[in-house]
């Protein structure tokens, strides 16, 4: 079965005046239709950058694209025209953004901005697209939609606003959601919802959904696989549960053990990740975590690791190799022993 | 897709969000702003002023009580009176009438130079700002830079010189003159708005730049434009004067003030009203515009506004 989305060794850069910023260096993934995939990561770690590749969203330069590909549907993105590009974003890959405050244009009303996306890729006319919008803002769950509609932003609340930025994502039958750290400028009742929501929402249509967030909780509840992303590598790739149950990478499990509700339960004891990220101008030579893991070996320094099948757990009752869970670690974290 | 929403991530949503039933009044960004200029003393006293000069403008022909061309050699250099309420010049021309129309003369060509200036400016400017083409943005605003070294007036002077006297011309210069101002105004302006979310977002959903650059970067930076065209108009107004008074721009016999300060100039010591009059015309104008441009900037800014309620608390 072929992907819906195929992402092979991306590369991006920031030239800057200090040097060259390697913020996403060579990951790979790929998404099948009526998927949802979780990117997880701390601030820095290449998430956005990486997404933000993907709809050539990034201001060229600094940033360079050094390599890679990312096919949608068979057709590469990176090597897109401006027209063609265009045409894909917003009509076949959404995006939507971290702040719900600042992403609607504050002196439009809300529903102009909805119509904006339906006229240019819909073809649709003016009282069309008004009826359309009114149907969207009812279906993402906002009352009185008939009213909203010619309301200015910021005469809505946060999670309303963020509603209303997922009614203008699914407003052209996107095939794929691409969403930015949704909830996080949220609170955490309303990020509730807005899980719910775009939960609903993914079965309803069958879209794809890339989540991009720092809040491993939010995976649990909502990603089929995901990604965990360190200073622009992939570190982990798995299945939600299997990340969770067998964690391959020191870095996820220090991610999992700084996690107040699950650490405290385990073991009363709240642990965090000594150390900070590396800087992305000056990366060292083997794998970029090894400074602050406690499993570190010589090897580690020295060389980074591919990303490697994870044994299954010890607990567990099949044994061998996982096919569908993958670290990039020279360790295996739960005998600590090279790999 | 159905229009009912599943009940299910419907009704739990609405409790959590107080207020959310209360519809809000929609109060448009302007109509606040214009509340905020009502209430701003200064600007209030700029706003005024202004409304005056586009009566005057308007309906001056309807008020002046004489033709202002009409001479009269019976009545030369008559001091105020209540016939001539600002007297008459060495004509027996009625310098009343003579402002009242000279008033049409200043607006027009402010109006028609902030126009070219702000236009062509904006345009200029904003293109600067939002392209991602280092040259063009460099080609643009080292151009701006040519045409700002120079001294204002000079320049005017110099263009007028190659496209010849008239008021039309005097215009074109002032509208010239200005537009490195715009252009910077505008470029500084769309690029603290070109890094906002919601413009990352428009471009998320394929908008073409030339629909984004309207829609989105242009009346999000309106503000500081805004206060721009009232302070550019003080000074295309008083720029006319200093034209006209160099026998440049408005020629002879139409009113204009600063041909009749000139005029009344070389009678400065017998009759000083032919002088006092146009000068304090274009003194209270110039001055209407930059209050008015003031109370703009304050009624614009939302961190003054904040202020602004806090006084009027």
């Amino acid at each position: 079965m072929s992907h819906l989305l195929d992402v092979e060794n991306l590369q991006t850069e920031f030239h800057t005046a200090e040097g060259v910023v390697k913020a996403v260096n060579g990951i790979s993934y790929a998404l099948n239709e009526g998927e949802i995939l979780g990117i997880v990561g701390e601030s820095g770690s290449g998430k956005s950058v990486s997404v933000l590749s993907l709809l050539q969203l990034l201001p060229q330069p600094p940033a360079f694209i050094k390599g890679g590909t990312a096919r949608f549907n068979g057709r590469d993105l990176l090597q897109m025209s401006d027209t063609e590009i265009r045409s894909v974003r917003g009509n076949e890959i959404a995006m939507i953004f971290q702040d719900p405050m600042t992403s609607l244009n504050p002196i439009m009303k809300i529903g102009k901005q909805i119509g904006e996306a339906l006229q240019l890729h819909m073809g649709m006319n003016e009282a069309d697209a008004r009826a359309r919008t009114i149907e969207l803002l009812n279906h993402v769950g906002i009352p009185m939609a008939e009213q909203r509609v010619d309301q200015y932003p910021h005469q809505l609340s946060g999670g309303m606003r963020q509603r209303v930025m997922i009614a203008l994502g699914l407003s052209c039958n996107p095939r794929l959601l691409i969403a930015d750290e949704p909830t996080t400028a949220l609170d955490v009742t309303i990020q509730a919802q807005i899980i719910a929501l775009v939960r609903n929402l993914q079965q309803e249509t069958g879209m794809a959904v890339i989540w991009i967030t720092h809040d491993l909780g939010v995976v649990a509840g909502l990603a089929d696989r995901v990604i965990v992303m360190y200073s622009g590598h992939v570190v982990e790739y798995a299945a939600v549960d299997d990340l969770f149950e067998n964690p391959g990478h020191p870095y996820t499990l220090g991610l999992l053990s700084s996690l107040p509700e699950t650490a405290l339960e385990d073991s009363g004891d709240l642990r965090t990740i000594r150390g900070a990220p590396p800087d992305l101008a000056k990366l060292p030579p083997g794998c970029p975590f090894a400074p602050r893991c406690d499993y570190v070996i010589e090897k580690c320094l020295a060389q980074m690791p591919p990303l490697m099948a994870v044994p299954r757990s010890l607990d567990s009752d099949v044994k061998g190799q996982n096919d569908a869970h993958w670290a990039a670690c020279w360790v295996n974290v739960e005998t600590r022993e090279p790999r | 897709m159905n229009t009912e929403p599943s009940p299910a991530y419907l009704s739990e949503n609405l409790d959590e969000e107080k207020g959310v039933d209360e519809l809000v009044e929609s109060q448009g960004f302007w109509r606040t702003t214009w509340q905020r200029l009502l209430r701003h003393p200064v600007g209030r006293i700029g706003l005024i002023i202004v409304i005056i000069l586009v009566i005057m403008a308007l309906f001056g022909p309807y008020l002046s009580p004489y033709d202002p061309n009409t001479m009269d050699f019976t009545n030369r250099f008559s001091p105020p009176t209540l016939e001539h309420y600002f007297g008459t010049d060495d004509f027996g021309r009625d310098t009343f009438s003579r402002i009242l129309y000279g008033a049409r003369i200043s607006l027009m060509v402010g109006v028609i130079a902030v126009g070219i200036a702000g236009t062509t400016g904006t345009f200029l400017g904003m293109v600067s700002g939002y392209t991602s083409r280092r040259w063009l943005d460099e080609t643009i605003m080292r151009g701006m830079d040519i045409l700002f070294a120079f001294p204002a007036i000079l320049l005017a002077i110099a263009i007028l010189a190659a496209l010849g006297k008239g008021v039309a011309n005097a215009m074109v210069a002032i509208g010239l003159v200005y537009i490195p101002i715009f252009a910077r105004i505008a470029r500084g302006a769309v690029i603290s708005v070109r890094n906002e979310e919601y413009v990352k977002a428009a471009r998320a959903l394929g908008t073409p730049n030339h629909i984004i650059l309207p829609r989105h970067l242009l009346p999000n930076s309106m503000a500081p434009l805004i206060v721009e065209v009232s302070l550019s108009l003080a000074f295309a107004i008083l720029a006319e004067a200093a034209l006209s008074f160099f026998g440049l721009g408005t020629q002879p016999p139409d009113p204009s003030w600063g041909r009749m300060l000139s005029e009344g100039r070389a009678y400065f010591q017998q009759s000083v009203w032919m002088a006092l009059f146009p000068g304090l015309a274009i003194m209270f104008s110039v001055m209407g515009f930059n209050f008015l441009g003031d109370g703009l900037r304050d009624a614009l800014d939302p961190k003054m506004k904040q202020v602004l309620e806090m006084k009027h608390r």
